[in-house]
């Protein structure tokens, strides 16, 4: 059975498989023997996502589910989402709800660390939800505004 | 061996925690820290003999020096170690401190005030002949500060009056740009700082940062132990840290520690302190002193074995320092790196995220406040630890550190170890041929470079092995079937 593997931004089809000797590996078309791990790598599962540490680098191999693909795929319907490029937390917020904006508005300003970053609006539409208010922190990737398309 | 008080209370959190709790204990001396309940798992309350739980948001419990005081003072605490940042370079709260009958181990009050407004500072050492860099100064006369500034000439480094940390400066290489710059950093000054004075001065292009580190006693007694070069900076912020120099000759390092050392004596200085110089074309000029231990003070003990934390308690205490300038000399190299958790190919966003495993490498110093099993969260600095190596000789050094920061594991959350490990071996940073804008600009260094040769099926090959789905899967192949697969070859 074929899975998908992503590493960074590239995505993988393999197949594990055991052999007459250890494990086999199909990578693309290829078929590669499965050595002894290496001695000073490190291998930790979290949920979906492989975190190793290999010849003194740091890297994360996620499962991608092929339900979830489709999902993400058929639910992109007429919602925009600000997210955040980064942790941090909100300094100001410029846009409440039903506010019009236009692609590249600004809609707030967040801080991480000591810098400022503008957060703009990825397209035109209608504010539908701040999630966040002055002083709210927040991780990476979490949603900040949804847009809804503006009705015509 | 036994120090001057009975309980010293850090009170601060993370790697500086532990680090001061290691030399009051050494000392024979009961360590206890301040803990906010997020902090209550940390290696520095698993080690302190007494925790003191402090309340409120997590920054705004370590900031909240009535509090702290409060509960020391329920805790029958003697002494109280600022560590760096939150209220380490608050004159208030030093002031409090003392009246509440316990000791600050830091300078006096008027000295955290004199050096903390930089204007001051500045105006202090110029006076005493000692060097800055030209300037205008907006509380001179506000009304002319944009035309004083602008007569300085580009670059132009505006910052707030009342900063620290490289928050709200900005360049000004067109000056065009000053009104804007000058808005932008007063915006940011309030915000920070909660005081919109600025200041401006002459930057100096691919300068190099050379701070030097003096212990001084109550008995008026001032030493330097030498300089730390803290030129590799990103965003403004030291990353790496060494000593000796590789730009200062000897003459040049006698003079800079000389005129650190002038400073601190004519501030009547007592404590361990940092005096920062811009460094470039042969020229130094005074940027600031900062009143408190420094991140990168380890970088000092290595080379020259004195524990800055035992000095700082025995001259709080009133001891006198018990050795002379020429009693500190400076053997072989040391560097400092700091491990953060950021990603240097976001332009060093932090990142967040459960430390899944960590593993610090043998054999070297590692400062650090994190264990396995803790979170890093957006509340605190993304410092997580620091590496601190030795050698005979800075080539030694850096071959030492690279060993080391492979041994490093940190899985869970991004850090820069990989980041740092290419940056000690780009060939400018080997030959020390170093400055603060090193960093910015060689962006190459922060991407993540294509994946080692035959690294790619090791890696997906160590992945599916590991991820349920995928083993569960090829364990239920028959070996026949597995044996067939063999062909496609």
């Amino acid at each position: 059975m074929r899975h998908r593997l992503v590493l960074g931004e590239q995505a993988h089809d393999v197949w594990l498989s055991p052999a007459s000797e250890g494990e086999r590996l199909l990578v693309g078309d290829a078929w590669h023997t499965l050595g002894p791990m290496p001695a000073d790598a490190v291998v930790i599962v979290k949920g979906d996502t492989a975190h190793i540490h290999l010849h003194g680098r740091a890297y994360l191999v996620r499962l991608d589910d092929p339900v979830d693909r489709f999902a993400a795929t058929a639910a992109s319907g007429g919602d925009a989402h600000a997210r955040a490029p980064m942790p941090g937390s909100v300094v100001s917020a410029g846009v409440m709800a039903g506010d019009a904006v236009s692609s590249g508005d600004a809609m707030m300003v967040i801080e991480s660390m000591k810098m400022e970053t503008v957060i703009r609006a990825p397209r035109d539409g209608v504010v539908e939800t701040v999630h966040v208010a002055i002083g709210d922190s927040f991780d990476r990737d979490a949603v900040l505004v949804t847009l809804v398309a503006e009705e015509d | 061996m036994t120090g001057p008080f009975g309980t010293i209370l850090v009170a601060n959190r993370g790697e500086i925690a532990v680090r001061i709790l290691r030399t009051v204990q050494g000392l024979g001396m009961c360590g206890a820290v301040v803990c906010h309940a997020l902090d209550a798992d940390s290696p520095a309350a698993k080690l302190a003999d007494i925790v003191i739980p402090i309340e409120g948001a997590p920054v705004g419990a370590y900031l909240d020096g009535k509090q702290i005081i409060e509960k020391a003072l329920a805790a029958s605490v003697d002494a109280i170690h600022p560590g760096y940042g939150f209220l380490s370079e608050n004159a208030e709260f030093a002031r409090q401190v003392a009246k509440a009958g316990m000791t600050f181990i830091g300078p006096l009050p008027e000295t955290i005030e004199l050096m903390g407004d930089k204007i001051r500072a500045r105006a202090f050492v110029a006076e005493r002949g000692f060097p800055v860099a030209p300037s205008a100064i907006e509380d001179d006369d506000p009304a002319t500060f944009a035309e004083r500034a602008r007569a300085v000439g580009a670059p132009l480094l505006v910052k707030p009056a009342a900063g620290g940390g490289g928050k709200g400066m900005h360049i000004v290489r067109d000056m065009a740009l000053l009104d804007e710059a000058i808005a932008r950093a007063r915006s940011e000054a309030e915000r920070y700082f909660g005081d919109g004075r600025l200041y401006a001065e002459r930057y100096i292009e691919r300068p190099r940062h050379i701070e030097v580190q003096v212990l001084g006693d109550a008995q008026g007694d001032v030493v330097h132990l030498f300089e730390r070069e803290c030129s590799l900076q990103r965003r403004f912020q030291k990353i790496v840290e060494e000593c000796p120099s590789s730009a200062l000759t000897a003459k040049e390092r006698e003079r800079i520690c000389e005129t650190a050392a002038g400073i601190a004596h004519a501030a009547g200085y007592r404590n361990a302190g940092t005096i920062e110089f811009i460094y470039g074309q042969g020229q130094f000029y005074f940027l600031e002193m900062n009143t408190r231990l420094q991140v990168e003070h380890p970088v000092t003990e290595e080379v020259t074995g004195i524990d800055l934390v035992a000095a700082q308690i025995r001259v709080a205490a009133g001891e006198p320092l018990g050795f002379a300038q020429e009693d500190v000399s400076l053997t072989g190299h040391a560097i400092e790196l700091r491990i953060y958790a950021e990603d240097a190919s976001r332009d060093f966003a932090p990142t967040t995220g459960p430390i899944l495993a960590y593993r610090e490498p043998t054999g070297v110093r590692v400062d650090s406040g994190f264990a396995q099993g803790g979170t890093v969260t957006a509340m605190f600095d993304p410092m997580l630890a620091k590496l601190v190596v030795r050698g005979g000789t800075r080539a030694e050094a850096i071959a030492r550190a690279r060993q080391a920061l492979a041994r490093f594991v940190i899985l869970g959350c991004h850090t820069n170890i990989a980041f740092l490990d290419r940056l000690l071996a780009d060939g400018d940073v080997m030959a020390g041929a170093i400055h603060t804008g090193l960093i910015a600009e060689k962006p190459e260094l922060c991407s993540d470079p294509p994946l080692p040769e035959g690294e790619l099926v090791s890696l997906l090959g160590m992945a599916a092995r590991s991820l349920r789905p995928v083993s569960d899967a090829a364990a239920a192949i028959p070996p026949l079937h597995a044996a067939i697969g063999g062909w496609r070859n």
